[in-house]
Parts: structure tokens; sequence; C-alpha cells
């Protein structure tokens, strides 16, 4: 077994890590990254390879090259070693339909080899964390996708992962709980590594101490949030244009948001300089920083 | 429209299997290992030269049997995956009408069954060349194969239609309905009196003459009278048991107008049992409408359909806010979770029994009421020394069926119900499998206990032996077809197909469950529990060469 000496809080460590799916067709490629405990964002459009960089740190597929150390040991030798401390909610979670919510998660309990007194403790708080109590005898065939999606969140933290990956975790979601399930996800980070890919930026910014940026497959960036949003202070304005000037700035400009207005349009947008006489600087957010980087990407 | 069925059609693994096998079934005719042959008193059976002719007449009539007896399993589920994936919704927005969505539906069907035909009559043209008696006639042996099959298919493509939008007949239950009245379409063929010329045969036997016997008896009952001196009358076989001491020479000739007659009118029922699935199809769950309501009356069965996958955009999936019993309130601020201090603590036997606990869940009521009775019953006839050795054997074939329920939900379902990250990704993904199925063996043993009981104190110690395979071989078998398609249906396909051979028909080759005194006297059932431990090794090998990364 061939094992590395790992940083003092460096606990997931992915090395050149690539993943080919058909000669010239890659999922991912060439990402190394070193991950410490805490919540770690991870955004890019759709097919930027999200969901197979996930899939290969959680033992699901194996990578075609490069490689994943956790705490030192490489994970593709010894899966068990990370499979035995992972939490996982998939991003197409589904559940076996004809069992009650309560047995679906005895069920998962099971399979993560928690002994019965601890499975029970621990389901009944998850349920509570979830807002499920009520609903842990129904049939999971009668759950709504926010319900199911909450039994999801609740099954990724049953044993108590060193390890969570969460893909899209909030989807389906009405907003209120949306945010109570990130900052339940953020509440629990406490010394464990915590993965949370979304395409609600938001949510990244409110609970993540570092934010991975993926685009076809490569790696854009990753840095600590705060440093992220701070490349581009300064650089953010907003202004209210006509349709057509809106037209000529999209080109120019990364645009991060725009309102239709009765006598224009409100717009936001990355901008080195005022893009109009009447441009206002406004505190920068995640979401500019994010639509910056891939546009220059590009 | 059609270029994209075809393609959807087309493109799926299970149609390649499929036609893998009809590829096999082509070689089997064309190398006289399989074709019509006749039983004739005072002498050997009669089969014949393989003219171009004829192999069009036996490679339409393999293709209609096998249409019949595997096109069902093949075709269902066209409804479910459009259900599954969310076509459903968009093709309501469309305004599609009920019957032409399902006319459209039954098209792609009817398109696999012009592609069996032109694979099964492609395949039997190659082998004629290498084996066959006489020219090879490219149109002579494959025009007979389109016109036995495709409208075979039409009838077959509206059944399995029709069953997967009724609830109680979707699932497994369906399964096993269809397969007993295929048998019973090929069982009204013996309504004929052997005696019976060509001319004489009743027109309700020509009617149902689904694979083509007594076509194949019209057709050739010339050409036999020809080869056999004094030969009056017989039945059309078709099978294994021809014998070359005695060969008829078909050279073709004019097809019966009854038989045309026939395949028209088997695509007409094809057609109204479509239109009439359009009664109990609904949209937004591809179970329900008419029988549903009035199956809701009736406690009959409380499974949900298979063929009900929720889904985000499917419009009757329940919603958070318009749920009672989820508190709108906050909760989870103040939640302290207690934390995991022991792991790999729960050990192989959680995971078994919480296999065995989802493999019991959801069966239909009268399911668990049979099999308790099964269970029950025999075993205080034993206890008080009844029964006979009749009554084993009837009672050994019940439960070599009965929990047929279970044992399809063996395999499979990890990957039906999108459960294989959360197994693969655990501490038991290998366990898991080697659970399920030790699961199902041991529901088979509490099912089977009362038979069991009486099959040893009537047989003696020998029918430990049937006892073995009956245990072992279906939960092996369900594992290993159920990992390897993701599916049921093979398993059930295969398993029903042998079951009917062997336990219920007392075919002793492939007599599983010791049902026959040569079947066990032969060690049969061992041969089976073998192979099944055998799929049993290699279904754990795949998983764990999956999990493996190295």
């Amino acid at each position: 077994m061939s094992s590395r000496h790992s940083g003092a809080h460096m606990r997931l460590e992915i090395e050149s890590l690539g993943k080919q799916y058909s000669e010239g067709l890659w999922g991912v490629r060439d990402i190394t990254l070193r991950l410490g405990a805490g919540v770690h964002g991870l955004v890019g459009p759709n097919g930027a390879g999200k969901s197979t960089l996930m899939r290969m740190l959680t033992t699901v597929t194996p990578p075609t090259e490069g490689a994943i150390y956790w705490d030192g040991t490489r994970v593709s030798e010894s899966p068990g070693v990370v499979r035995s401390l992972l939490g996982y909610l998939p991003q197409d979670f589904d559940t076996y339909p004809t069992l009650t919510l309560e047995e679906y998660l005895e069920y998962v309990a099971a399979l993560r080899g928690l002994d019965s007194e601890t499975a029970s403790a621990r389901i009944e708080a998850l349920l509570d964390l979830v807002n499920l109590t009520d609903v842990r005898d129904r049939r999971l065939d009668t759950f709504s996708g926010g319900m199911r999606q909450r039994a999801g969140i609740a099954q990724a933290l049953l044993n108590d992962p060193e390890l969570l990956v969460v893909d899209e975790p909030t989807v389906g979601l009405d907003p209120e709980e949306r945010v109570r399930m990130r900052n339940a996800l953020a509440d629990t980070a406490d010394d464990r590594v915590v993965i949370f890919s979304t395409h609600v930026v938001a949510d990244i910014e409110a609970t993540a101490d570092t934010v991975t940026v993926l685009e076809d497959g490569q790696l854009l960036t990753h840095a600590p949030t705060e440093s992220l949003i701070k490349s581009v202070d300064g650089d953010v304005y907003e202004c209210r244009v006509s349709q057509s000037t809106l037209e000529q700035l999209g080109q120019e400009f990364p645009i991060c948001n725009t309102v239709q207005r009765a006598d224009g349009v409100d717009v936001r947008l990355v901008a080195e300089d005022p893009p109009t006489t009447d441009a206002e600087q406004v505190t920068a957010s995640l979401e500019d920083a994010y639509l910056q980087t891939v546009t220059h990407a590009n | 429209m059609l270029g994209l069925t075809l393609s959807l059609v087309f493109g799926r693994e299970s149609y390649s299997s499929f036609f893998a096998v009809v590829i096999y079934v082509g070689y089997l005719i064309n190398s006289g290992s399989f074709g019509v042959f006749y039983t004739v008193s005072n002498g050997p059976n009669v089969n014949g030269a393989l003219t171009s002719h004829l192999v069009g007449l036996n490679a339409g009539m393999a293709g209609s049997a096998v249409m019949l007896l595997a096109g069902f399993y093949v075709l269902r589920g066209s409804i479910e995956r459009d259900d599954r994936h969310g076509h459903l919704p968009v093709v309501t927005s469309s305004q599609t009408s009920k019957p032409v969505y399902l006319l459209g539906k039954l098209l792609s069907n009817t398109a696999v069954g012009v592609l069996t035909a032109a694979v099964l009559a492609g395949a039997a043209v190659v082998n004629h060349s290498i084996y066959g008696v006489g020219a090879t006639d490219p149109i002579a042996i494959s025009w007979p194969v389109f016109v036995m099959v495709v409208p075979l298919t039409v009838f077959v493509g509206a059944v399995a239609m029709l069953f997967g939008t009724i609830n109680l007949l979707a699932g497994t239950l369906g399964r096993i309905a269809y397969f007993f009245g295929a048998i019973f379409l090929l069982s009204a063929q013996s309504a004929r009196p052997e005696t019976a010329v060509p001319a004489a045969v009743p027109t309700t036997v020509k009617a149902l003459d689904i694979v083509g016997l007594t076509l194949a008896y019209d057709l050739t009952f010339e050409s036999i009278q020809a080869a056999v001196p004094g030969f009056e009358s017989s039945f059309a076989n078709f099978g294994t048991g021809g014998s070359n001491a005695q060969t008829f020479r078909y050279e073709g000739g004019p097809w019966p107008a009854w038989f045309f007659a026939q395949r028209l009118g088997t695509v007409a029922v094809g057609l109204a049992v479509t239109l009439v699935a359009a009664l109990p199809f609904n949209w937004f769950r591809t179970t329900g409408g008419v029988v549903e309501k009035v199956r809701r009356r009736l406690p009959l069965d409380e499974t949900p359909p298979e063929t009900a996958t929720q889904t985000a955009s499917n419009p009757q999936t329940p919603t958070d806010t318009a749920d009672p019993a989820v508190s709108p309130s906050p909760v989870g601020d103040d939640v302290t979770i207690p934390p995991v201090t022991r792991r790999g603590a729960g050990g192989f036997r959680r995971v078994l029994t919480m296999e065995l606990r989802r493999l019991l869940r959801g069966q239909p009521r009268w399911w668990y009421l049979g099999a308790g009775l099964l269970a029950v019953v025999p075993a205080g006839i034993a206890l008080t020394g009844g029964g006979t050795e009749g009554a084993a054997r009837g009672l050994l074939s019940l439960v070599a069926v009965w929990p047929l329920f279970v044992w399809s939900q063996i395999g499979s379902q990890t990957a039906r119900h999108g459960i294989r990250p959360q197994v693969l990704t655990s501490d038991y993904p290998v366990g898991q499998l080697v659970g399920e199925w030790i699961a199902g063996c041991l529901i088979t043993i509490v099912v089977g206990a009362g038979a069991f009981a009486i099959a040893v104190a009537t047989g003696g110690p020998t029918a430990l032996i049937g006892v073995t395979g009956l245990v072992i071989f279906p939960p092996s078998l369900a594992l290993a077809a159920g990992l390897w398609t993701g599916s049921p249906r093979l398993f059930e396909a295969l398993y029903l197909g042998l079951w009917y051979i062997g336990p219920l028909n007392g075919g002793f080759v492939a007599d599983f469950a010791g049902v026959t005194a040569r079947g066990t006297s032969l060690g049969v059932p061992i041969v089976f529990a073998a192979v099944g431990v055998g799929l049993v090794v290699v279904a754990a090998q795949t998983r764990r060469v999956y999990t493996n990364l190295g």
C-alpha cells in the first residue's frame, strides 16, 4: 500500500486527477487540489466535470490517471479506508420506494457499518435536523422531491462522515428549506471535509471556506472564498441602460445580473473601469467573481 | 419521428441480447437441430430436407415462438421508460391523444418485430448457404419470416402495453400471467383431432395458430404423403425430435388464404388491444385510470406500480407545501447529533437483516397470505403424518414459483432504484449482494418449509437434493441476471420457462426442484444448485471488480 506524507491539516489530496470516458473525451483532467477540514464549494457550468470529480472522490468510479489520497493513503489501493468514513449524496439520489423513511435510513446505516444503537440515535437526531420526523413512517414513494432530497442529506450524514460529498444538495428545496439545509451542512463541517457542489453560487458564498471552479473538465481556480471575492473587489458596477446599450455592454463585460425597469434595464457587471458615466460601484459577490473567472477563461 | 423512435428502440442493450438469441435460433434451424417434424405410427419421426422453402417456414415458426414467449418481456416497459425519464409530461403538453401516443408506441414495438424478422431471415439465408439443401433462395427464406413474425409482434407489443397500463399487471404478476396466457395459446393447437387432414382442421384451431403449426401441417402434408407411404395424418411438431431416417422434401407452394386472414386478424386484435389500453392509461402515472379506481376499492394489492416513478416534473408528485405532515416551522437549529464512536460495528448480519426486510416489503397482501398458507398448512400436514408423494410434488411446484415476487427483487433493484452509489461507497459493496442472495434463499426456505417437510417425509432424505436445488438456484439466477441487466425481466423470462418445463411438467432435465424421481436420482437439482453457486460467485466477482479501483 503506498502512502505519502500529508500536510498537517490537508486530509484530502488530489494529484493530477483525470477521467477519460472515451478516446478524446475527458470528464475531468489534470485536477490537483489539497483540502483540509471545512466546506469546499465546487462550481462550474453544466458538463464542467463536477459530478465526475465527486464520483471519483467517493470511489464510485476509478480515475483514469492521477491519484487521490486520504490522510496520506492512496484511495485507489485502499478504497475501504475512505468508504468507512464517507457520506455521499449523489446528484441522482433515489431510494427504495417500498421502504418507509426510517426503514431506508436503517438500511443505509447497516451498509455504513453502524450498530443498531448508534443507528437509532443518529436517525432520531437527523430526522429532526432535516425536519422529517413526522413522516418517518411514510413510504418513500409518497415523498415530494424536496422531502426526498432532505432524506438524502440525512442518509449522507448517518455515519458521522469525516468526508462528506454532496452533489447539488439543495436542488428541489424551497428557499426556506434551502437556507436551512445549507446552514445545517455548514454547521456539521467541524473537523470534517465537506465538498459541496451546486449551481447556486449564493449557497457556496454563504457556507464555503474555499471555492473550486471547473470548466470543461479543467480546474480554473481554487481559492479561499474571501480571496476570490476580493479579486473582483472594486470591479463590480451597477447602472441603468437601454436595451441596445445592454447588448453592447454584454459583448465587452461579464454581465452578472439584469432587471427590467420601465425606463431601461438595471445591469450588474464586472469591469475594471466604470462602463457608463452613471455606473455605481457596488460590493462584489462570489457570483461576480465566478462569472469573471469563467468569462476570462473563455 | 419514426427515425427517432427506431434509434431509441434499436439502441437498447436488451434488444441486442434478444437479437443475439434470434441469430442463434437462425443457426439451429439451418443446422437441422431444430425444426418442424412429424410423428408417425409404425416408424421413426419424419423431418424435412433443409430446402429454402422449409427453412423459411421453420424460421417463421421459430421467430413466432420467440416473439410469443420472449417478445413480451423485451417489448414491455416502453411507457415506463418515458415516465421514468420525464417524457410523458412533455408528450402531454403536445396535446397528443392517448390512443395516438399508444399507437406510436405500438409502431416502435412493431419496428422491433421488423428488425427481428430481418435478423432471423438474414441468419437463415447465410446459414442455408452453408448447411442447406438445394439452391439458396433468399426470397423463399425471408418472406415467410416477415409474414409470420411482424403481425404477431403487433399483438404481443399491444398486450405488453396493456399490461403496463394496469397496476395489477404492471409487475411480476403480469409477467407470470402473460407466460401462462402464451402457453394457453400454444396449447390450443392440441384441440385438433390427430386424425384430421388439413382441410378438416377446425376453424378455431386455425384462428389460434400463433406459431404456425397448423400452417406447417397444411403446407407440408402432400410432401409427407409422397415421402412416407401410408401416411394419413399427424400433429406437426416443432422442436428437436426429428429423425433423418424418414425425410420429406418441401419445395414450396401457395400458402392457404386462412393463414393470411389469421395474421390480419392478429394485427386487428393488436390494434384493438392498444385502443383498450388507452382507457386505463394515465399520463401522470402509467398505471391507474378506470382500473385503478376499481382496484382501490378492492383490497387486492398495495404495491405501488414499479412504473410510477415520481419525477420533479410529474404534476402528481406531492409537494412540501401541500403536505400537512411536514411542519413548516424551522426545526434542526438546536439538534444535537450523537457522534459515531465505533465504525464498522454493524456487521454483515445487520446487512442481511435489512435485505430480508427490503425483499419482504411491498408485496401484495394476497402474496403474504399465500406464502403463509404455503409455509404453515403443509407443515401441519407433515407433523400429523399426512401427505403423499403426489402432494409433495404439487407443493414443490408451487413453492418453486410463489417466491418469484421476492426473487425478482434480487440483483436488479440497486440499479433500478438508483441506490448503486450508496451501495458501492458503503462498507459492504459485495456484502450487500451476498446479503440479498442469502435473504432470497432464507425466504425460500421459510415459504417452502411445509412442502420440504412433506417431501422428506414421503421421499426420504434424497428429497433434500431437490430442496437444495430449489433453495439455491432461483435466487442465484435472479441475482446474476438482475445484476447484469439491471432489470428482473431476463430472470423472469428464463426462470418461468425452466419452471414450466421442469417442476410443473416434469421435464427431468430442467427439474431443479426435485419434483421428478428421475431428475432427483440423476442429481439434476444438485447440478442446478452448483450452477447457482457459480453464478453467485461470478456476480460477486463482477461487483468486486467494479468496486476495486486499483
